[in-house]
């Protein structure tokens, strides 16, 4: 089967949901090797995956679910650090046999000592190659949300939407960045107070006459410029207070920033 | 398009709890949503979805890239776990049955989705979808049938199964990536 027969087969899609048996995905996985056409299908096949699974996952208190599952975690490696104590001590214990026995053996003790030293120092380099290069992954990622915010920025038809701090909430400001010809605007919400822990902020895009809302879910207290998907035809956007992971419709008591966009 | 994280997976296995945290934020909310969709209760969820992160920190070891994606690996225990749940006494003595619905169903009436910003953009999506294909989707992806048991639940040739999956998610995929 050549790559392009293999991509229409379907036999990936099983590959990825899991269902192929056992031999099949092996032999899948070995033609993903080098093969960077095919690699691309199955990361692509995986991400649609991911996205549709995503779509269903209810809102839930990350840092919470989180620190509980640290905590036990966190646990688990204490158990793991007693377990290994008695092997320790009987390597400790063979090791004082061996320097007792006789100057031969301590010269031979030592050779084995710092060769294993060597090989711990090349462990370590390894690791601390690994994690450079998992930080430069990380990097070039950010650098390219950046290089994709800016090029929308630039572009002529994106306008900057200045939303301003409304009665009660004069302090608080946000920005958005609009572009009728995408699906996408970018928010800076670096200009509103820290959200209690029990609320959200949320986002919305409004038209006006009639004045209608529509969420664009919630936002984040954070100091980078937020990637909003957002395909409706907006002529302002608001930004209110509500229960934590938003609400059905807005509520205008809690109304911090509101800014028209001038076209 | 984001590669799987192999070093990041390799690290975890080594016990790096910094690159299990990296490992979970990217996987964690497509793994609830497959939970969710089996368990259809939102607090059943999240303690399933942190078992399931305590098996991947805890047997990683078990995952071998030669057999398959992580993400596939994880998406098995996530199932197992969601289906053991339904089969255990502590949900038959509860107020749920088992429910033949599919995703669809669970995404238009779940009151917890309502308002997440991914749940709005899936309806989009599947609102264009061919009716059969969500059974299709909902047989094979979220429910792990086998091949054939999906084939015989969807009384269709295994073949034409196969490459009507496909289609299917070549539809979905191009609404999604554009």
């Amino acid at each position: 089967m050549d790559t392009q027969e293999l991509i229409n087969s379907g036999d990936l899609e099983l590959y990825v949901c899991g269902v192929l048996d056992l031999e099949r995905s092996i032999e899948i996985t070995k033609e993903l090797k080098n093969n960077i056409p095919l690699q691309i299908e199955v990361q692509q096949i995986e991400e649609t995956y991911m996205k549709l699974a995503t779509g269903l996952a209810p809102s839930k208190n990350e840092l919470e679910l989180f620190d509980r599952l640290q905590t036990i975690i966190g646990k688990d490696s204490t158990v793991e650090i007693v377990k290994t104590r008695p092997n320790y001590l009987a390597w400790a214990a063979a090791a004082a046999l061996l320097i007792s026995s006789g100057y031969l053996y301590i010269s031979n003790n030592d050779l084995t000592e710092s060769n294993s030293n060597l090989e711990n120092q090349i462990v370590n380099v390894q690791q601390d190659n690994e994690i450079l290069n998992s930080e430069i992954e990380n990097v070039k990622s950010v650098n390219n949300d950046y290089e994709e915010a800016l090029s929308f920025i630039k572009d002529k038809n994106t306008v900057k939407v200045n939303l301003a701090g409304q009665k009660g909430f004069e302090n608080s400001y946000a920005t958005a960045f609009y572009n009728d010809q995408e699906d996408v605007t970018y928010v800076d919400v670096s200009g509103l107070p820290q959200a209690p822990s029990d609320k959200s902020y949320q986002l919305w895009s409004l038209t006006l006459n009639p004045l209608t809302p529509t969420s664009l879910g919630v936002v984040e207290n954070s100091n980078n410029l937020l990637r909003i998907e957002n395909d409706n035809a907006s002529q302002a956007f608001g930004i209110t207070l509500e229960e934590y992971g938003g609400a059905a419709g807005p509520n205008l008591e809690q109304l911090y920033t509101l800014g028209v966009i001038e076209q | 398009m984001s590669t799987q994280p192999d070093l990041l997976i390799e690290r975890m296995k080594s016990g790096d709890q910094t690159a299990f945290t990296r490992v979970y934020d990217r996987y964690q909310e497509a793994l609830h949503g497959v939970i969710y969709n089996i368990v259809k209760n939102k607090d059943v969820s999240e303690e399933i979805l942190q078992d399931v992160f305590i098996k991947i920190w805890n047997n990683s070891d078990s995952y071998d890239s030669a057999q398959g994606r992580f993400f596939t690996w994880a998406l098995n225990i996530s199932r197992n776990a969601s289906i053991d749940y339904l089969r255990s006494k502590r949900h038959k003595d509860g107020l749920k049955n088992l429910s033949t619905d599919n995703f669809v169903d669970i995404l238009e009436t779940s009151d917890d989705l309502d308002e997440s910003t991914n749940a709005i953009y899936l309806k989009k999506w599947i609102n264009k979808l061919e009716p059969m294909c969500i059974k299709i989707i909902d047989v094979i992806f979220f429910k792990g049938f086998t091949f054939n048991d999906g084939a015989k639940e969807l009384d269709m040739p295994s073949g034409t199964l196969k490459t009507r999956h496909r289609k299917c998610m070549m539809a979905l995929r191009n609404m999604i990536m554009n």
